[in-house]
């Protein structure tokens, strides 16, 4: 009854718009008032939020935030984008496949999706554009190419699954590579389908001479610096994967000053981008947390993985359910507040039903890469929209084919889990 | 009246805005020197792990709360209050602002208490530095009072709204609108 | 009448520590009250992180809680003292002479736990931690482990090290096995039985088998309030218990440990076995921080010679 009761607050709260942090905060301190007074609310409000914070790992989420400011403000994107042109732009639908490989790349370097769709949006958009791409194809392959960068280490997104599900962030993040390159293929299979079928939607580009691809091959040594700063760092034994997520910052700090254009107003600027971001995320975080407790102290949890357990139905048939209702969530709901909210719910089931959490975690960071570019709340299709502004709906039409094709991945990483287990297992894991 | 009571709550929060974004550069650079010392040198910052879990990370969150949910970082989820007519959502801009200002107000509390209690037992880390563990809690409660502070004001100028039947005067709510940039 | 209680730590479900000291508690609970008592259990950092257990448990949050004096040293400083490197070497001799200390009018019971309205049910020590390295640096003598980087988790642990000449570095338990693998650490202060767990037996090439350079003591603990409102035959039950539990426990660990020290050493790692002059001069060095720890104690106007003194006469030394 107190369950019920403290969820129907906590759905009306969200549906009159307070934020997903404060919904959480305000039914869960209900909640907990409910089950055993103002003593049990002050016990936990003296604890839980400095505790939610207090922690050295957590560093890094501002670390990856900072990162991403500062290779914005580093232009390194450009290059980027201009070099993988250069190598694919000759085949059928060959801009919007430097599009993915860019998107890739940039997610190799970037812990966000939406830092790399807002640059995707002013590097590859316009240079589309301006060769005649149908502007709806064009936009649709900026906004599903930007949420790479969730699933390509380094990502935020990632960390906070690998912090709310306890799984070895370094495991998690190495085992977003391969799918990373698979969904990346993905992308460029599904682009070149649509440009084979109607070529006039994208038109070819003219030949770069061999000079100049070789000219652009500059771009390489920033991007390996960083590459080298995040991943490579960890796999010589450098730093430990929370340490490397400052070095990689660092790095980025320098080439934002060597090769962007950083005045100190702008870089104060990214600065306090990164810092408001690292709140927004903590300040969920802090909700989770006492929302937590009542969760736990009610111990619904533990009763619906029972209830669950006991249905006779095939684990596989649960799976499904749960990952058609995480694409339905991510329709409407913040990919975030959707981690925090069900996993803590979620996860106690999976593991019940013999699923590894670290496959988990991939497939479910690769459904809320579907959830930002599905109406009505798709963040990356909203930041194409508003970098490039073309119109929001032709955008979101412009992604359509790549959500049909990112259901069959998502079929198909469920169905061979190793593509996501065997290079962590590598790790000596 | 109500804008003459935003302008300490500006300057606190303008101020605490240089103090988090100098706590993050600071975590990125300590970080970095501990790792090249430790790898260099083999002689790591053996204060930096205490340092950055105890009060970096608590500062560069709890003091920015109220400075980043003005600025509409903060996610909610607006599909149906968008639609709201004012009245509606003069109401439930009220219930919200409430609801901060009850919690964010017990968070205060709590952590001013807590923080106060350990400055008295003067309560420090065993080890080899003897870190105090009161400041934390004292920043909890410093952050948490300014944005109950902000909700607070929030909640009366939507009451005012409300009672005299006129929009709401934009500068003194906290309504997130949604997050117009993400940071998944 | 029929009573519940929840107990609260962070291992996770069927950690050793569960097998062998929380469930077998709760079990004994249940059965010497014929039934009248049962457990709610809440593991794995359900109701909090391990410093915050303390202040949880104090509020009734949970009426069983965890508490780790390490992990609260600001509160509870005092109760450290088991932690201290080089008192003793055998699990019981140490968790037994920690329950004098904590037993009603024990010196530790009056001058801590009474003050933070804490009741102690039992006490363990998963084992005396040894100094494992994987780098492929032999260790044969004291001079070898100077420079060497050694994962500690703070406190006296760290004097440990450094009184050793080696480095003291923090990370998280998860970070571990890729650092030592990766040579970002050559070594780490462990209970054999964690180095097991971590799966470190493959990169451990040396540990010493028979010092203490220091261990994490903890409690199992009820608020003084939650305890007072528990009937007289509910309270008789849960001390027999506890005492129980708090013997048998430190039996078996110890048998744990030496079941993994042999495993460990099957996987390849090489005994450090100091000379007499190393040993004597280690010895010296540890002595030195568990004195140091009093004196420092003693300026915060609080008893650390006091504790420090009754811990070795309950050790026997
Ligand atoms: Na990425
Ligand atoms: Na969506």
């Amino acid at each position: 009854m107190t369950g019920a009761l403290a969820l129907a607050v906590l759905f009306l709260l969200l549906a009159i718009g307070a934020p997903v942090g404060l919904a959480m905060l305000g039914a869960g301190i209900l909640g907990l008032w409910m089950i055993g007074g103002s003593g049990m609310v002050m016990g936990i409000l003296q604890n839980a939020p400095l505790s939610t914070v207090s922690s050295y790992e957590l560093i890094t989420i501002p670390m990856f935030l900072l990162m991403a400011e500062f290779v914005l403000l580093s232009g390194v994107a450009d290059s980027l984008f201009r070099a993988t042109a250069a190598l694919v732009g000759r085949i059928p639908g060959g801009l919007g496949m430097a599009t993915a490989l860019a998107g890739a790349g940039f997610g190799a370097i970037c812990g966000t999706s939406t830092a790399s769709a807002a640059t995707l949006s002013s590097t590859s958009l316009p240079a589309m554009l301006k060769l005649g791409y149908e502007p709806k194809m064009a936009a649709g392959v900026v906004a599903i190419s930007g949420t790479l960068a969730m699933l390509i280490p380094p990502s935020v997104a990632l960390v906070i699954y690998g912090l709310l599900a306890e799984v070895n962030i370094g495991a998690l993040l190495i085992g977003g590579i391969i799918p990373g390159i698979l969904v990346t293929m993905t992308i460029m299979l599904t682009v070149f389908l649509l440009a084979w079928r109607h070529p006039e939607r994208a038109p070819r580009s003219p030949a770069v001479s061999w000079r100049e691809k070789i000219e652009l091959l500059r771009v390489v040594g920033p991007m390996l610096l960083l590459l080298t700063l995040v991943t490579g760092v960890i796999y010589s034994g450098i730093a430990t994967p929370t340490e490397a997520s400052a070095l990689g910052a660092f790095g980025a700090f320098v080439l934002a000053i060597t090769h962007g254009q950083a005045t100190p107003a702008k870089l104060g600027h990214s600065v306090l981008r990164a810092v408001q971001g690292t709140c927004m995320i903590a300040f969920i975080l802090l909700g989770a947390s006492i929302f937590g407790y009542f969760f736990t102290l009610t111990r619904l949890t533990q009763d619906l993985v029972g209830w669950v357990g006991a249905m006779e139905v095939s684990r596989w048939v649960i799976i499904a359910i749960i990952l058609a209702g995480y694409i339905v969530l991510g329709a409407f709901m913040d990919q975030i507040a959707i981690l925090v909210l069900t996993v803590p719910v979620v996860l106690p089931l999976i593991k019940s039903l013999g699923f590894d959490p670290l496959w988990f975690g991939i497939i479910k960071i690769v459904t809320a890469e579907v959830g930002m570019i599905t109406p009505p709340i798709g963040l990356n299709c909203y930041i194409v929209a508003r970098y490039s502004g073309r119109p929001v709906g032709e955008v979101f039409q412009g992604t359509l084919p790549h959500f049909v094709a990112h259901l069959v991945t998502i079929a198909i990483l469920v169905a061979w889990p190793s593509i996501i287990l065997w290079l962590p297992a590598q790790m000596g894991r | 009246m109500l804008t003459v009571l935003k302008i300490p709550i500006e300057i606190t929060e303008r101020l605490m805005n240089s103090i988090c974004s100098v706590l993050i550069f600071l975590i990125m650079v300590i970080v970095t020197a501990d790792v090249l010392m430790r790898y260099i040198f083999t002689s790591p910052l053996s204060w930096s792990y205490d340092m950055i879990g105890m009060y970096l990370m608590p500062g560069l969150f709890f003091l920015i709360m109220s400075k980043a949910y003005i600025s509409g970082s903060h996610v909610n989820v607006d599909v149906i209050s968008a639609r709201f007519p004012r009245r509606l959502h003069d109401f439930s801009e009220i219930l919200i602002a409430s609801i901060g200002t009850l919690a964010f107000a017990l968070i205060a509390i709590a952590g001013a208490e807590r923080g106060w209690d350990g400055f008295l037992a003067d309560e420090v880390l065993a080890g080899s530095i003897p870190w105090p563990t009161w400041p934390a809690p004292l920043l909890v409660a410093l952050g948490s009072s300014l944005i109950a502070a902000r909700f607070l004001l929030s909640g009366i100028a939507h009451a005012q709204a409300l009672a005299l039947g006129s929009p709401v005067d934009s500068a003194l709510t906290v309504a997130a609108t949604h997050a117009k940039e993400g940071f998944e | 009448q029929q009573i519940t209680l929840r107990v609260a730590d962070t291992f996770p479900n069927g950690h050793t520590i569960h097998e062998n000291a929380t469930k077998l508690f709760m079990t004994e609970v249940t059965r010497l009250t014929n039934g009248q008592v049962t457990f709610q259990h809440f593991p794995a950092e359900q109701i909090g992180k391990a410093k915050d257990l303390l202040a949880l448990t104090q509020a009734g949050v949970t009426d069983i809680g965890l508490v780790v004096p390490a992990y609260t040293s600001d509160k509870m400083p005092l109760s450290a003292v088991a932690d201290l490197p080089g008192a003793f070497t055998s699990n019981c001799q140490g968790t037994l002479a920690m329950e004098t200390l904590l037993a009603p009018g024990g010196v530790l019971r009056t001058r801590e736990w009474d003050v933070l309205q804490l009741h102690p049910l039992f006490s363990y020590i998963l084992a005396p931690y040894q100094m494992v390295v994987s780098s492929s640096k032999p260790v044969k003598a004291l001079a070898d482990v100077e420079g060497l980087k050694i994962r500690s988790v703070g406190g006296p642990l760290d004097l440990a090290v450094h009184s050793v000449k080696a480095v003291p570095v923090r990370m998280s338990p998860a970070e571990i096995y890729e650092s030592m693998s990766r040579g970002t650490i050559d070594g780490a202060l462990l209970a054999m039985q964690s180095v097991v767990s971590y799966d470190l037996t493959k990169l451990i090439r040396a540990g010493t088998i028979d010092e203490n350079f220091g261990t994490i003591f903890s409690t199992y603990a009820m608020s003084e309030r939650n305890w007072r409102k528990l009937p007289t035959n509910v309270q008789a039950a849960i001390t027999t218990a506890g005492s129980t539990i708090t013997h048998e426990s430190c039996k078996r660990f110890e048998a744990s440990e030496q079941t993994a020290m042999k495993a460990a050493q099957a996987a390849g790692m090489t005994a450090i076995t100091f000379n007499d002059g190393d040993r004597a001069k280690l010895h010296g060095a540890l002595l030195n921080i568990r004195r140091d720890w009093a004196k420092d104690l003693d300026r915060r106007g609080k008893p650390g010679t006091e504790v420090l003194d009754a811990f070795a006469a309950a050790l026997g030394n």
